[in-house]
């Protein structure tokens, strides 16, 4: 039973990792800063409960807006740039937090022992506060934050600049405002989430949050999908649960697990749920089509008769 | 309604509009036609803001409005289509007319559709006259990248009349146009024209120009070389020979 607990937890963790990376995907932008957003969340929010006592809940709310505003900061001058080059900037970014923590040595005396971070070993002994319960309330705020946007105006602006930039700015839309807008939000839930980990597993360690971090990141959103937020919630669900799976396999599962990905690359190249969310409009524009021949076709027919 | 003054623009040392003056009043249809390269959609993109000029100013509506985003240009009340068509295609037909209608939504929260609910319904009953003026009603739920190409130009039109502007540049709206659709066109265009909007039209199609223009601009290496109304620029030498060619001359 725990370890069902754990794996839940785990999954819903890397959930909310995916989403993040989703919310700057919807803009058109292909961030790596997702990890440097979440490991300053998860050291603030470490900080804060257990050097400070403040409750789980106010934590990780500082943790978010710490986040977005360090994501506006760092939005407005990369979201100028394009493609590669914005890629280049959030790698740069999240080195550049990492070595920050890797450094960083800031540690109070509470209770005879030292605690807080310590440079390279991390900051060891983080209040456990957060478990499968508070991970999913969190989710579901961030999920219904997502359904919020979705089925709103301001959406259809986001998917605007990401469908085509010049033909958004022709309609009015202010599209540097929704692109950072977006980014301080994926900004703001990779804090929550970083918080959520630090809560979770009781210990902080700058060098977990590195490029291999943020390489499974984007394989979750580009598993799933990124044109709807359910996308990054299959990818995700998909690559933790399968390895977990594959367990009968031991030493072997790693390889069973790579095949899979691979599978599913060929077979949903856009995504599990973009291809077939195509597939089912294809499908239907087939339909349109041969209703209307087989309209014209019967007033033909009337024609002659 | 829109003033355009000396404006220049050069793209690293090409000179692709030189000194353009050009005006548009209320109610005015005014064609600007050239050679291709003339630099006929350079102005436009600059009057939209989608570049920035040398030198010179745009007024519109007693508004300067040179060099600003494009973004303010559109909510100032300048809509446009475009020479290569962008929609968005993943968006639905409807969703596309829907994005154009973000411009009446001030702040955030309006745009989240937590606010104002019963005007966000209005404008859902607006997008569905549009839609049946434009004959899209029935593609209405379809993706927009589904749709044929004349659809497609239809729905950039209604897109762009979809934010109630007071100038609307079309960028080469006939080509590609069966024979019936261009007569849609027209009819549409001199709708729009008595409906009080001021429109200025960039084409090819010389039968649809002089049809439905009441003045003419011709452009030519970046310099305007005639102005005047469709009877006089059809007989003005100079745009003969830059542009319209002689009938005979192919015999």
């Amino acid at each position: 039973m725990a370890y069902f607990t754990a794996i839940s937890e785990i999954l819903g963790l890397n959930v909310i990792l995916a989403l993040s990376v989703f919310a700057t995907l919807m803009v058109g932008q292909f961030s790596l800063a997702q990890v440097g957003f979440w490991s300053i969340g998860a050291f603030v929010t470490a900080i804060l409960t257990t050097m400070h006592g403040f409750p789980i809940y106010y934590a990780l709310l500082v943790s978010g807006t710490v986040c977005a505003v360090v994501g506006i900061c760092l939005g407005y001058p990369c979201l100028r740039i394009k493609g590669i080059y914005l890629t280049l900037a959030t790698v740069a970014f999240a080195e550049v937090v990492r070595v920050f923590f890797n450094n960083l040595n800031y540690q109070v005396e509470i209770d005879g022992k030292l605690v807080g971070p310590a440079g390279a070993v991390g900051f060891r002994g983080v209040k456990v506060l957060a478990a499968w319960p508070e991970i999913y309330i969190s989710l579901s705020i961030i999920i219904l934050v997502f359904v919020i946007i979705n089925s709103s105006r301001f959406g259809l602006s986001v998917n605007a600049v990401r469908e085509d930039e010049v033909a958004a700015a022709s309609l009015g839309i202010n599209v540097t405002k929704v692109k950072v807008l977006m980014f301080m939000f994926g900004a703001a839930i990779a804090g929550v989430g970083g918080g959520l980990y630090a809560s979770f597993s009781s210990f902080v360690l700058a060098e977990n949050f590195s490029f291999h971090l943020a390489l499974l990141s984007i394989f979750y959103v580009a598993v799933g999908g990124m044109y709807t937020f359910y996308g990054p919630i299959i990818g995700a669900a998909l690559l933790t649960l399968l390895p977990e799976l594959f367990r009968f396999a031991s030493d072997f599962r790693m390889i069973l697990y790579g095949v899979v990905v691979i599978v599913v690359v060929i077979v949903f190249p856009r995504g599990i749920v973009d291809d077939i969310l195509y597939r089912i409009e294809v499908r239907k524009n087939l339909k349109r089509k041969q209703s209307s021949k087989s309209l014209k076709e019967s007033n033909q027919n009337r024609g002659t008769d | 309604m829109l003033l355009i003054n000396d404006l220049s623009k050069s793209f690293g040392g090409i000179t692709a509009l030189k000194n353009l003056d050009l005006k548009v009043n209320t109610g005015e249809v005014v064609g600007l036609i050239g050679p291709n390269g003339s630099g006929k959609t350079t102005t436009i993109n600059l009057v939209t803001g989608i570049y920035a000029s040398d030198s010179g100013c745009v007024i519109l509506d007693g508004r300067h409005i040179t060099n600003q985003a494009a973004n303010k240009i559109t909510r100032a009340g300048m809509a446009r289509t475009f020479q290569n068509l962008r929609i968005f295609e993943r968006l639905t037909v409807k969703e596309n007319i829907m994005v154009a209608q973000n411009i009446f939504n001030s702040s955030l929260l309006e745009s989240l559709n937590l606010l104002q609910k019963k005007k966000q319904q209005e404008y859902l009953i607006e997008t569905d006259e549009l839609l049946k003026k434009f004959n899209l009603i029935l593609v209405k739920n379809s993706k927009a990248g589904s749709l044929s190409y004349g659809e497609k130009k239809r729905l950039e039109m209604a897109r762009a009349l979809a934010m109630r502007p007071k100038i609307l540049l079309l960028d080469e709206p006939a080509a590609g146009m069966s024979p019936p659709e261009l007569d849609w066109l027209k009819e549409t265009i001199n709708d729009l024209r008595s409906s009080g909007l001021a429109i200025l039209l960039i084409e090819h199609h010389m039968r649809l120009v002089m049809g439905v223009c009441d003045r003419i601009y011709v452009l030519n290496f970046g310099n305007k070389i005639a102005e005047g109304t469709p009877s006089s620029i059809s007989k003005d030498p100079e745009v003969i020979t830059a542009y319209l060619g002689r009938e005979n001359s192919s015999a």
